[in-house]
């Protein structure tokens, strides 16, 4: 996890220091990407804690989604409909899914973890006071 | 380290230069003054004189509000009837006399080719002619015996110039000019974009200097049917 933050923090210092830059023609479609982007990470992670993570699948589809939405823009633009909009939505959707589940992933290890110490402190302190009878 | 982690780290690298390239579209979008001290001092210059036309103005407008708030009943009707004057002459409905230039259109066959005709007076070169007199400073303008007031069409129908409703007749065809200084109109005029295209077509301009030019009034009728009058309200009436 902590991975994760330092390479976004990584990647956001990187890309600032250069002077790639793109016209402010194409915000709307570098939003949807980084929209996209986001969505296929997050359920990466999400398949990683309910270990279905497949290496190939989240490639493949971190790409394909981002491709997606930026066609999906570039058609609306088009036809002078804001398509953008049903990407936005769908992933807007799945981006709070899979953060409502991961949520609860994390909280379950948490919960996990401190029954666990809980116990192992209890037989613990059981063992210790057999100890001290005998 | 684990590969799975690793992966979803690039992902998030990728997704973070993404965003800064984003961040980076908001910083270039707001317009950078490159003007330089002489350009910024021209325009200051030039917002300045309109400052001050729009302060005369005002305060023209102000001495009318005065004179019509005045009591004395007279005053009022005097200043009403000045300025239905001031706005039909403005408006062209009157016989303008003063210092202008006329300007003579006059065919020129020594330039034309027998296989070219007679040469003709275009609807175009006419609305030409006219707009570089208005930017030239042009007060009032009467093309043959045509008043051009601010609403008045020229156009080609059937081949035949038309200027307000009323065809132009052949040339030789003046244009009477009234201006405050006619020898700058002239100078302008010598090196205009429209005695270029008159040449072109074979039409000659000569430009005179007058005392007393006198421009008609305007004849035909204004159709003021898309045009709205607001009520003017105040307050304390």
């Amino acid at each position: 996890m902590w991975l994760m933050i330092i390479f976004l923090g990584l990647g956001i210092g990187l890309g600032l220091l250069s002077d790639f830059s793109i016209p402010a023609l194409y915000s709307n479609y570098l939003s949807l990407a980084i929209l996209a982007a986001f969505d296929t990470l997050l359920g990466g992670i999400r398949a990683h804690f309910e270990h279905v993570f497949n290496q190939f699948i989240f490639v493949t589809g971190f790409f394909f989604n981002i491709t997606l939405a930026i066609f999906l823009t570039f058609i609306g633009a088009q036809l002078g409909v804001d398509l953008y909009l049903a990407a936005v939505f769908a992933f807007g959707w799945r981006l709070f899914q899979n953060i409502a589940i991961i949520r609860r992933r994390i909280l379950d290890r948490w919960q996990q973890q401190k029954t666990l110490k809980k116990k192992s402190q209890s037989t613990l302190s059981i063992e210790k006071s057999k100890l001290i009878d005998k | 380290m684990n590969k799975q982690t690793f992966i979803l780290a690039l992902a998030a690298f990728f997704i973070g230069v993404l965003i800064s390239l984003h961040l980076s579209i908001e910083e270039e979008t707001p317009e950078r003054d490159t003007r330089d001290l002489w350009e910024i001092r021209t325009a200051l210059l030039e917002e300045q004189e309109q400052q001050q036309t729009l302060q005369d103005e005002l305060n023209d407008l102000k001495n009318i509000q005065v004179d019509y708030e005045d009591n004395v009943y007279g005053t009022q009707i005097r200043t009403l009837r000045k300025q239905i004057n001031d706005l039909q002459d403005q408006a062209g409905l009157t016989e303008m006399t003063g210092q202008g230039v006329e300007l003579m259109l006059v065919a020129d066959y020594e330039q034309a080719n027998e296989s070219e005709g007679f040469p003709e007076l275009t609807s175009e070169l006419l609305n030409r002619l006219v707009n570089e007199l208005n930017v030239y400073g042009a007060n009032h303008l009467a093309v043959g015996d045509e008043r051009i007031v601010n609403h008045t069409a020229i156009r080609d129908v059937l081949g035949r110039v038309y200027i307000n409703q009323r065809p132009l007749r052949d040339l030789p065809v003046t244009v009477k000019v009234l201006t405050d200084d006619p020898e700058r109109l002239i100078n302008y005029m010598e090196v205009s974009q429209s005695l270029n295209d008159l040449a072109i077509h074979n039409i000659s301009l000569t430009m005179n200097d007058k005392q007393s030019v006198t421009v008609p009034s305007y004849t035909g009728d204004f159709v003021l049917e898309h045009v709205d009058v607001k009520d003017y309200e105040e307050g304390d009436e």
